[in-house]
């Protein structure tokens, strides 16, 4: 769990030009709003200038000519001014989050295709909930970004560039003088910049790290408790938690003299108004108006300067979360659709399965499957036999492509699987997995899945046919019942009943059967044995059968061991053979009882 | 039960100093902060009226002394209350950790992981913001409120009057628009996590997707959730956008009260310029505490149900406790281990995992516990490990009842190997060392011999300082089991408890570690349980269990000999180990 968390907290580089270019490429759709954005983005900065400006206006004209209607006049304009603003700025404001929402709208889209498109060693090597924070976290770092950063510093950019140019419009001399203390501004946020982020960095990384403790302690704590280990749990727990409160408080330092700091820096340019332009007033070079518009100004500074100061650790986090949304978008599949997939016309091979030396391995050099040959004709039925481990399920993952083999060959209707489409490849074979998957919904949802065109009738049908219809005892609608998150609310057996049904809605020309191990009671035993002959009908199919009685139906057993196929041939020359099918069915047969007297001694004594 | 505030009384109590200092440094960085519009009246009204500018100067330096010692106080402010919070964080994440340290086992099965940490992390900063941040600023709008309201009615209290009255609508606006944005936005999370559920849940089920050639509808579907969240969200944009807008127009309109208002009143000649631009600043430095204020009162809302969530985990009391001190009884070495007429349910209703239990081991026996998969073995292993409370019946070591014990004499004695092996990401020294019994290198290697896990650890870069686990090397099933092992036999308990701690070691290995353990255990009582039939033949005894009860018992030749329940199973588990051979 951990690893992901920590890959999770490591923090980039602030700002890389490739990430940036291939994030803004995000916006290009909406382009045309983005300009929007950022030109009314302009008219804010002017708007913002405006405000003290009418009000210098009005100091200096109707209040010291006592002029009330005049004065009237500019608080008229004062309100247009106001209400201006409003207006802008809420429609700016949305504008510039529907355009994140919308990019992300997209990303989010484009990350989720991409990984369905993976294959499954994918999914084997990234675990679920990494994967799911790309999908959703990750990508919603990024909205913040295109919410609230990229287009909000040219608002940021221009509403400074205004106040500077309205200030050296106004008195250039007073203007210099009120710029003094730009630099000690810009100083002040610098080293603040500074030390904040490495103090969040690392208050980030304890926060991260102390989740990742009572993560793991709660885990084991019954290995705290049975060694008798609280104390010494408690006093781990206490030293990253102290560790965690000394950063915490030397931020708190931080703040604590920052803030100050930015009013000091405040009043003395206040002061340097009051000193140097109260001076200019009383020797008329200034106006009584344009001061208080300095005074305004002046506060209008800070602002931006301490935004586009927390926009960096926007900016930050955003690229270390675009980093790995892109590497996943960048991790190709290993099972694509081949670019000319072949047009089968091989007719008289239609439902013939085929492996011929087939080499199999998930990882390295671990082979699952050695040297698999077999062939099932068309029409056949093959029970697949084996201990747990054998590599029954590999197979069937193999004949849909789930996995792709190392060695040797799998002729699908006598073509190699390899030149057929996936997609097309599985809705050829149906599958039954072993354990049957059912996404929360209604039994019908779940025969649907999601397929809309498929109708109602054969929804119903299917269900009929596997004896879903009717379920309980109180012969409920069984299509309608509900299943929870991970089919909760169905029987093992039952489960099993509507997974037969997906398949008989989707009828495929090949089956492959990979049965539950886990017994079901007598009453669902029967209606499985009676769905199973149906299905079978007019199909080939590949059965991985544990029941008797499915192994019964075979045409041909083939029986798997250690990944080799060891033995072929019907049921009854098997139990003759008395090799592994015999033991693999003696462990099935429910009752050992009149044999084990005679086998157990003699195995163990 | 705690009401919400209860819970977290004691904590401000604690910190009481340094809120009563963080109040005084409010009052004062205010009570300073509001002084600077008057010296600014003067310096106007001296300018305007007399164009007298001599001091100027003064004036300036006044200005700046003010702040500075303004923002002195306003330092103290931050370090005093918002540092205090941090502390009661700190106490409030130790008193949670160490009461959950003391809960049992029932309480993890019911609670998941996710939400304790979540309480630990989110709940418990929600309460800081509460006591930190929310307090700060409900102190300054308070002080602030309470100075400059005076002080401009002072100035002019006709003017005053009208200028103020828009000032609660910015802290009603703030409050109720934060209330409906809270509200969207806890809508937008749920949506949120039902688009993460349902993702997990395709992803969960990609093998299925994939066979049944789903994927296109699964990307339809999730464009679909995709675009519901998209609009949620812009519901509460659509709100949120028009806040600071909203705030800025309102605050915009009292300055303009004070520039109509005011502006008569310097034309009437009744009141000074200095005091019209005095007015102005009151009126900018009051906003902001107004808006504060609003959000003060989310905090409050959201601190509280956070103290409600902690209050739930505070409230259970923990299942497996210790005795009164005055029937407290101590336990003897070597005791006979008992367990009488024992039946035990997880969830105290229906189904037992144990029904009937009784059986006895003396010091130096070692027995074996086998039975098909849920039949109740890892439920006795639990049981001696008292993670849940016994319920009917007795278990006692040395004639002397469990629940008489102190949890922790009791569990001194018991020395388990779990049946899904855990280690911390630490060094395998401190994994082994864990029970907490320093080892010397000698006898570490020693118990490494014992686990056969010195080869293994021969191979590690830094032997037995690598660090395992999620931080450090991944070991395999096996090594994981035997380091459990060795760090079981650090602990000099009288009972040894192997819960199926060998499944992922070979045969061989475990004939070899298994001889060795019978000669370290002199007198020790060992707890084998397990299904490979070589180590059943090794036991004194065995005990079958079936469906929770005891089915039968006996050495194992005894009973394949005689027939019934064990004869059968081992039957099933000799042909699968035959067949595992071919
Ligand atoms: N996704 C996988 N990654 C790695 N190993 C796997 C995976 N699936 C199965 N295996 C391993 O492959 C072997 C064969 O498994 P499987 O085909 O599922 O057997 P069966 O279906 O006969 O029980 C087993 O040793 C199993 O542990
Ligand atoms: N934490 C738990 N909560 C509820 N039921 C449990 C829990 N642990 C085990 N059980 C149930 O108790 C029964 C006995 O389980 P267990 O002792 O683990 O069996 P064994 O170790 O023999 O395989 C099983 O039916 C199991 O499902
Ligand atoms: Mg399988
Ligand atoms: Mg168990």
């Amino acid at each position: 769990m951990s690893e992901p968390f920590f890959e999770d907290e490591a923090l980039g580089k602030a700002y890389d030009h490739r990430l940036m270019r291939r994030l803004l490429g995000y916006l290009r759709p909406y382009r045309w709003s983005a300009a929007a954005a950022v030109f009314l983005l302009l008219l804010l900065a002017i708007l913002q200038v405006a405000g003290p400006w009418v009000m210098a206006k009005a100091i200096d004209g109707p209040v010291q000519s006592h002029d009330i209607p005049g004065l009237l006049k500019w608080i008229l304009i004062y309100a247009a001014v106001l209400a201006g603003t409003f207006a802008v700025q809420y429609v700016q404001t949305i504008m510039t989050q529907w355009i994140g929402q919308r990019a992300m709208l997209d990303l989010r889209a484009q990350v989720f295709n991409h990984v369905l498109t993976m294959d499954m060693r994918f999914f084997d090597r990234n675990p679920v909930g990494r994967l799911l924070t790309r999908i959703t976290s990750d990508v919603n770092a990024l909205n913040e970004l295109f919410a609230s950063g990229v287009v909000t510093i040219f608002g940021d950019v221009f509403t400074l560039l205004g106040i500077i140019g309205a200030m050296l419009y106004l008195n250039v001399k007073l203007a210099l003088v009120t710029f003094a203390v730009l630099p000690l501004l810009v100083a002040a946020t610098l080293i603040f910049k500074k030390k904040v982020r490495f103090s969040y960095r690392e208050v980030r990384r304890l926060v991260a790290r102390m989740n990742s403790f009572w993560q793991e302690h709660l885990t084991g704590m019954s290995i705290v408790q049975g060694f008798n280990r609280e104390a010494a749990t408690m006093a781990k727990h206490q030293e990253e938690n102290a560790e965690l409160r000394r950063t915490n408080l030397q931020s708190i330092l931080y703040y604590a003299v920052f803030f100050p700091v930015i009013e000091l820096i405040g009043a003395i340019s206040l002061a340097l108004i009051v000193w140097y332009g109260g001076g200019h007033v009383v020797a008329g070079i200034l106006t009584f108006g344009a001061l208080t518009a300095f005074v305004q100004y002046a506060e209008r500074f800070y602002s931006p300067i301490r935004d586009l100061a927390e926009k960096y650790n926007i900016l930050q986090a955003a690229m270390a979360s675009s980093e790995r949304v892109f590497k996943l978008l960048d991790t190709k599949p290993g099972i694509t659709i081949p670019a000319a997939s072949v047009d089968k016309g091989a007719k008289a091979k239609d439902g013939e399965v085929v492996f011929d030396h087939v080499w199999f391995a998930y990882q390295g050099e671990d082979w699952v499957l050695k040297d698999v040959s077999f062939t099932v004709s068309p029409g056949e039925t093959v029970a697949l036999v084996g201990a747990t481990g054998a590599g029954k399920t590999s197979i069937a993952n193999l004949i849909t492509r789930l996995y792709d083999f190392q060695q040797g060959q799998i002729l699908v209707d006598g073509i190699d699987i390899r030149q057929w489409d996936p997609h097309v490849l599985r809705q050829r074979v149906g599958t039954v997995s072993q354990d049957v998957f059912l996404f929360s919904g209604s039994v019908a949802d779940n025969i649907r899945m999601g397929r809309d065109e498929m109708t109602g009738e054969t929804v119903a049908a299917a269900a009929e046919k596997v004896g879903l219809a009717r379920l309980g005892r109180d012969q409920e609608d069984g299509l309608a019942r509900m299943v929870g998150e991970r089919g909760s609310g169905l029987s093992v057996g039952e489960k099993q009943l509507v997974a037969f049904a997906r398949v008989v809605a989707d009828d495929p020309g090949i089956l492959i059967l990979d049965e539950a191990t886990s017994s079901v009671d007598h009453e669902t035993e029967a209606r499985i044995q009676a769905a199973l002959e149906l299905l079978f009908a007019n199909r080939t199919n590949i059965v991985v059968a544990h029941r008797l009685s499915t192994i019964r139906n075979a045409n041909r057993i083939l029986v798997l061991h250690k990944g080799r196929v060891r033995e072929e041939g019907t049921h009854d020359q098997l139990v003759a053979q008395r090799g592994i099918y015999y033991y693999l069915d003696s462990l099935q047969t429910p009752s050992l009882e009149p044999e084990s007297g005679e086998i157990a001694p003699r195995m163990v004594g | 039960m705690f009401k919400n505030l209860d819970l977290i009384w004691p904590y401000l109590r604690r910190y009481r100093a340094y809120m009563w200092w963080g109040f005084g440094a409010t009052a004062a960085s205010n009570g300073l902060s509001l002084l600077m519009p008057i010296v600014l009246r003067s310096a106007i009204d001296r300018i305007s009226d007399h164009n007298d500018a001599s001091h100027l100067l003064t004036d300036a330096v006044i200005i700046v002394g003010l702040a500075a010692f303004a923002g002195l106080f306003r330092f103290w402010m931050r370090r005093t209350i918002i540092w205090a919070s941090r502390k009661v964080e700190y106490d409030l994440r130790a008193d949670l950790f160490a009461h959950i340290l003391r809960l049992d086992a029932g309480f993890f099965d019911r609670t998941p992981t996710g939400d304790i940490v979540t309480k630990a992390s989110s709940d418990v900063e929600q309460v800081r913001m509460m006591v930190g941040p929310a307090v700060m600023q409900g102190m300054n709008t308070l002080v602030t409120a309470a100075v400059a309201v005076p002080m401009m009615v002072y100035l002019d209290a006709h003017l005053a009057l009208i200028v103020l009255l828009p000032l609660p609508i910015l802290a009603l606006v703030t409050h109720l628009i934060g209330s409906v944005a809270h509200q969207r936005f806890m809508a937008i999370q749920k949506r949120f996590s039902e688009l993460s559920a349902s993702v997990q849940e395709t992803l969960s089920g990609i093998r299925a997707v994939k066979t049944h050639v789903r994927e296109s509808e699964k990307e339809r579907t999730f464009r679909e959730d995709n675009l519901d969240y998209f609009k949620l969200n812009m519901g509460l944009i659509n709100i949120s956008a028009g806040f600071f807008p909203f705030l800025g127009m309102i605050s915009g309109a009292t300055i303009l009260l004070v520039l109509y208002f005011g502006g008569k009143g310097v034309i009437a000649g009744e009141i000074g310029l200095g005091t019209f631009v005095a007015f102005m600043i009151y009126m900018g430095m009051l906003i902001w505490p107004m808006i504060a204020l609003g959000w003060v009162v989310s905090l409050y809302q959201r601190g509280t149900a956070s103290l409600r969530r902690l209050g739930t985990i505070f409230n259970t009391k923990p299942a497996v406790n210790d005795p009164p001190a005055d029937v407290a009884k101590h336990l003897a070495a070597d005791g006979t281990l008992e367990m009488r007429n024992l039946t035990f349910s997880y969830n105290g209703n229906g189904h037992s995992a144990l029904r009937n239990i009784t059986f006895s081991i003396s010091p130096g026996e070692t027995v074996a516990i086998a039975g098909p998969t849920g039949c109740g073995k890892s439920t006795i292993g639990h049981l001696l490990w008292r993670r849940y409370a016994v319920g009917d019946g007795a278990m006692l070591l040395g004639g002397v009842d469990a629940n008489r014990v102190s949890v922790a004499e009791w569990r001194s004695q018991i020395a388990m190997v779990p049946q899904e092996p855990f280690l911390f990401s630490e060094t395998l020294r401190a994994n082994i060392e864990f029970s907490g019994h320093p080892l010397d290198e000698g006898r570490l290697n020693q118990l490494g011999e014992y686990a056969a896990l010195n080869k293994d650890v021969a191979d590690f870069p830094e032997g037995y300082d690598t660090i395992v686990g999620e931080r450090g090397i991944t070991l395999s099933g096996g090594q994981k089991q035997r380091a459990t092992l060795a760090r079981a036999l650090a602990s000099p308990a009288g009972i040894l408890v192997l819960d199926d701690a060998f499944s992922a070691i070979d045969a061989q290995t475990e004939e070899e570690i298994l001889g060795r353990l019978s000669t370290l255990f002199g007198s020790r009582i060992i707890i084998l349980i397990t299904h490979r039939i070589s180590t059943l033949q090794r036991a004194d005894r065995v005990l079958f269990l079936d469906e929770g009860r005891l089915a039968d018992s006996g050495t194992h030749n005894e009973m394949v000999t005689r027939g019934g329940p064990y004869a059968r199973w081992v039957a099933r588990e000799a042909l699968k180990e035959k067949l595992e051979e071919l």
